[in-house]
């Protein structure tokens, strides 16, 4: 029994050893659901990438309830949500919130947290409007003074003067302009409240000095300052109030009542419904579309924060660039974070800046430049249980676009000198990224012959992949088995000696 | 005792670290399976309608699951959007319950001859319903007057009794309540104390005011959702699509589209948001409020929708309002009700709402993948090929578990000529004909039981010894699967030489040995299958018991 005991033992032990080489690494369970909210402006992608990413190899549950920036911003300092995406910082009234029910007190810029810039994209001003002929006008040019005029009801009617200069099929249309405005705090309302401040300040004056002569009871502290406003003033001439950019689309889109109407929604929310959305002039004095390459040069006039953020800048001189066009920003947890959650969330968010950018354009987004999906992946490295930076940006996904050379003064090159100095913090990871760019280049170009190939090519290539590494590991099956079975047999004896 | 146990430690140390070097070289099998399944995967675009949007994942996994996989990108903004984004070259398939139109098929290079359609889904729309808030539908008894003096407890006069029962809706109250029409009646039309719904769940009244009825939260993307919405209100319920015509002639409520004649802030895009909106604690759609009465939400959304909605919103009390089919049935849609309306009625839609189909749902439709008949590579021909195949056959499993229905066998061989015609129309190169599903398909039993199906070959000197020729020319060729020739001249032959008789050419013999070392009996355990592995593995310790004695004795010899 004395000599049993260990030989027994030793056998156990020697096939314990063995068989827990066998437990797979990556069968520690399926990864944390997760749910976000915020951010309509973002919403076309975000719902993309949940979609894309609940596929394998993710295979993760993210839920994303669209109900604005404010309402991500709340209720992730609530702690209602894993995650937020604004289109707008944290507002100074909200910052004793966050510090003391999302940071334990600490102030939130001492990293509790971590703004990761997502998406860019044009505000675009969707509209439902008939000539006097029946027919749609689909080549809307507005002024920016315009633009802002409009959404302030300083022009009400579509034949107003300043609108037929630049619209001369507007001559005789001589309707009500109904503006569809955001009824919900929305990132949309902020930055373009911001653009008509930056472009048109004596005309949002005037709209401030009328709401406070009208409303004196309901107007905002901010609005009062003459900041720029999440809340857009309400009950003022023709104007409808609508929830999430979802709902002030559908106001325009609707056939009848919608006619009239306009409304300031990422573009993707108007082609989803097939109207058109119109040309803004810019500084230069150029009209252009909210599309990829006008909106990211009008982002390389923005200033970085060196937080993740930007402070946008609507004057730009390049004829190119369109504005107003903005980013949107996933609100993550850096400390007391689940770490199954931001395992969860870190998968996403790489998914998100690097593969994921791909249906930008489709959706009428802009993809992220390189510098901003530098700065993406160093927040998102942040989360607890996120993959490493080096391992973030997802294998094969195409490079990000470098950041366009725009014209003028104010022209950040990188998003503005914080952005230079973050982008320069970066710099590894860029180069790291730029390697892992190439390596994927060369894969995809290495793809691209094989499929010039016909299939039977393929299944030679395929098969002479398997021969190569396949054969081999049929060998080491068999060796394994073999070994197993030797193994089997070796603890076998040991119990037959060591019996009585 | 030191001294025995020193030869085991050895022996084990040695056993461990034989086996350790084994493990650490044997990741190399590891990586080029998971290699292999990432290789080269083949991207096929696609947009549409949401009618699959819970099956599309299983889909998605499974061909990415295969020795060559597809890469299977699908993004759902409506069927109407996807047949423009399809039109315009920017997807490489659509799937849609609503045909291209002939304004549509002018802009495809010969016309309706240039788009392949196969079905591969059934779609169907439910109504769900989140019960009114707070009492949910409660109905209401009077025993006795309270406002009678002689009344002794005036409260014991007022019975509520909560309705426990199905919910159903006759066609024309569920046609008003969902497009906001009231008929100009009192109670309304679309309010819960109509008298046919009352009638419908044997109740009197209800307690919800005697006006209200559920807001509706409908589709704003141009989807077929809102197109069958439509047909079904103008079928089901032709007086209240006259009433709603007659209402506001400015509304283009024809010729009915995938566009809703009528929009509201309460419309939602997408199914999820729409699900979403449905299940927010009662809110009233109309103003966005989380409002603490409510006469109740309805949405026509796909009845998988509804597990979705309880899988996010675990309290969100939802369920299927019941509908009445031509048989006078009430149904609920189920994965057998579902298939039942689609397997008497194919494609046709709506069948069971005007033909008498027992037990069948009536709200139910067919999803073509539509895909380009010519311009398609090579490669895409034969991956979309592939996923029609696989979407007729295997792909239906995955419509049960998420309650949608099943395509009848009959649209599934349709389905299946759609993918050799598919392939005969696309290919530049050879067509030939094979029972192998070919290197794209996923690795599941019932792609292999499909019979003979088209592949395309890009030259007849290069056709795969793994096929044979549709016109007849002599290639031997097997079945990878059965292990069974299938060549045309009839020879067979079951071992892997037989891939090394073929036609010839410079690459013949790589190409040969190529397939036939792919097409082994026993897999490479680089493959997705853990049972080839076992069975490798098995095989390994069958061996070393075999060879163990014959090994030692040669051994021993040779010490001697």
């Amino acid at each position: 029994m004395t000599r049993r005991t260990p030989r027994v033992g030793l056998a156990l032990t020697c096939v314990l050893l063995v068989a827990s080489t066998l437990v797979p690494a990556g069968a520690a369970g399926a990864a944390s659901a997760i749910t976000g909210g915020g951010s309509s402006f973002a919403s076309l992608e975000i719902d993309q990438w949940r979609a894309d990413t609940a596929r394998r190899p993710y295979g993760l549950q993210v839920n994303y309830v669209s109900q604005g920036s404010t309402f991500g911003r709340t209720e992730f300092i609530e702690g209602h949500l894993d995650y937020g995406a604004s289109d707008i910082t944290f507002q100074q009234t909200e910052i004793p919130q966050l510090q003391s029910r999302r940071c334990g007190g600490r102030a939130p810029d001492t990293g509790c947290f971590v703004y990761v810039p997502v998406s860019a994209g044009g505000l675009a001003f969707m509209y439902n409007l008939v000539d006097n002929s029946g027919q749609r006008v689909g080549n809307l040019r507005l002024s920016r003074r315009a633009a802002c005029k409009v959404f302030t009801g300083a022009i009400k009617r579509w034949d107003d003067p300043e609108l037929v200069a630049t619209n001369p099929q507007l001559a005789g249309v001589s309707r009500d302009i109904v503006p569809v405005i955001r009824g919900d705090g929305a990132g949309e309302s902020f930055v373009f409240s911001q653009f008509c401040i930056a472009v048109a300040k004596d005309i949002w004056d005037g709209f401030r000095a009328q709401q406070i002569r009208d409303d004196p009871q309901n107007i905002a502290t901010d609005f009062r300052d003459g900041l720029p406003v999440s809340n857009w003033p309400q009950n003022w001439g023709r104007s409808v109030p609508a929830l999430y950019a979802d709902g002030a689309a559908n106001v325009v889109a609707d056939p009848v009542s919608g006619r009239d109407t306009i409304t300031y929604v990422a573009a993707g929310y108007a082609k989803v419904r097939s109207f058109p959305v119109a040309s803004l002039q810019n500084a230069a004095g150029q009209f252009t579309q909210p599309d990829e390459a006008n909106v990211t040069i009008a982002l390389g006039y923005a200033t970085g924060r060196g937080d993740g953020t930007f402070i946008l800048n609507f004057t730009g001189p390049d004829p190119q660039a369109y504005f107003p066009s903005t980013y949107s920003y996933v609100l993550a947890q850096t400390t007391g974070f689940d770490p199954g959650k931001g395992a969860a969330l870190g998968q996403f968010l790489c998914y998100a800046v690097s593969a994921g950018q791909v249906i930008a354009p489709q959706l009428r987004y802009a993809r992220l430049s390189k510098p901003l999906v530098d700065i993406a992946i160093a927040a998102i490295s942040r989360i607890p249980g996120a993959p490493p930076s080096n391992q973030c940006f997802v294998a094969g996904a195409p490079a990000p676009p470098p950041l366009p050379g725009v014209h003028g003064p104010g022209a950040s090159g990188t998003g503005g000198s914080s952005a230079d100095a973050a982008a320069a913090s970066q710099q590894a990871q860029a180069q790291q990224a730029a390697a892992e760019a190439a390596a994927a280049a060369a894969r995809r170009a290495r793809i691209a012959q094989l499929r010039q190939k016909n299939i039977d090519d393929q299944l030679v290539a395929a098969a002479g992949h398997q021969r190569t590494g396949g054969s081999v590991g049929v060998i080491w099956v068999l060796l394994l088995g073999a070994v197993l079975a030797a193994a089997a047999g070796f603890v076998f004896s040991m119990v037959r000696k060591s019996s009585p | 005792m030191m001294r025995r146990r020193l030869p085991s430690l050895r022996r084990c140390a040695g056993f461990v670290a034989l086996f350790g070097l084994i493990v650490a070289t044997s990741s190399t099998w590891a990586d080029n399976g998971s290699a292999a399944t990432q290789q080269a995967s083949l991207q096929l675009k696609g947009e549409g309608s949401w009618g699959a949007y819970r099956e599309i994942l299983t889909w998605q996994n499974d061909l990415a699951g295969a020795t060559n996989p597809i890469d299977f990108s699908y993004a759902a903004h409506g069927s109407l959007l996807g047949r423009q984004d399809f039109l315009a070259g920017n997807a490489d398939y659509v799937l849609s319950g609503v045909p291209f139109s002939p304004d549509e098929l002018t802009k495809i290079p010969g016309g309706a001859a240039g788009v392949i359609a196969a079905p591969v889904q059934v779609s169907s729309f439910a109504v769900v319903l989140q019960r009114p808030v707070p009492d949910g539908l409660t109905t209401l008894k009077l025993l006795c007057d309270p406002d009678d003096p002689n009344t002794p407890d005036p409260a014991a006069c007022i019975v509520k009794t909560p309705y426990g029962g199905a919910v159903r809706v006759p066609n024309v109250n569920l046609a008003s309540m969902l497009l906001r029409y009231t008929g100009g009646t009192t109670p309304p039309l679309s309010s819960w104390n109509s008298p046919n719904v009352l009638s419908a769940m044997s109740v009197d009244n209800f307690t919800t005011p005697p006006l209200a009825g559920p807001a509706p939260v409908l589709r704003s993307d141009q989807d077929e959702f809102n197109y069958y919405l439509q047909q079904y209100v103008a079928r089901a319920a032709p007086s209240v699509w006259s009433g709603l015509k007659a209402q506001d002639t400015r509304i283009p409520w024809e010729p009915i589209s995938e566009r809703l004649g009528r929009q509201a802030s309460a419309s939602r895009d997408g199914v999820e948001q729409q699900g979403q909106q449905l299940a927010l604690g009662g809110g009233d759609p109309g103003s966005g409020t989380i409002s603490g009465f409510t006469a109740g939400v309805v949405a026509a959304v796909p009845a998988s929708a509804i597990g979705s909605i309880r899988e996010t919103f675990p309290t969100a009390k939802v369920e299927f309002i019941d509908v009445q089919n031509a048989n006078g049935d009430w149904v609920a849609p189920t994965p057998d009700s579902i298939s039942a309306a689609v397997a008497a009625g194919g494609e046709n839609p709506l069948f069971a709402l005007t033909n008498k189909v027992p037990g069948a749902y009536p709200l139910v439709w067919v999803d073509n993948l539509y895909a380009p008949a010519h311009g398609l590579s090579r490669e895409k021909t034969e991956a979309l090929a592939t996923v029609i195949r696989y979407l007729a056959t295997a792909g239906q499993n995955a419509a049960k578990p998420v309650g949608e229905g099943r395509l009848p066998d009959a649209l599934t061989k349709k389905a299946l000529v759609a993918a050799d015609q598919l392939v005969r129309s696309n290919c530049a190169g050879k067509v030939i004909e094979s029972t192998d599903p070919g290197p794209y398909a996923p690795d599941v039993p019932a792609m292999k039981s499909i019979g003979t199906m088209a592949h395309c070959t890009s030259d007849p000197k290069d056709t795969p010894s793994g096929f044979s020729s549709s016109d007849g020319s002599s290639f031997n060729s097997f079945d990878s699967s059965l292990g069974t020739t299938t060549g045309s001249t009839g020879s067979t032959g079951s071992s892997s030489t037989a891939a090394s008789t073929g036609s010839g050419g410079a690459s013949k013999g790589e190409r040969s040995a190529a397939l036939a070392a792919s097409k082994l009996p026993l897999p490479y355990p680089s493959a997705t299958s853990g049972i080839d592995r076992l069975a490798t593995l098995l095989l390994g310790a069958a061996l070393y018991f075999v060879l163990r004695r014959p090994v030692k004795k040669m051994l021993a010899r040779g010490r001697t």
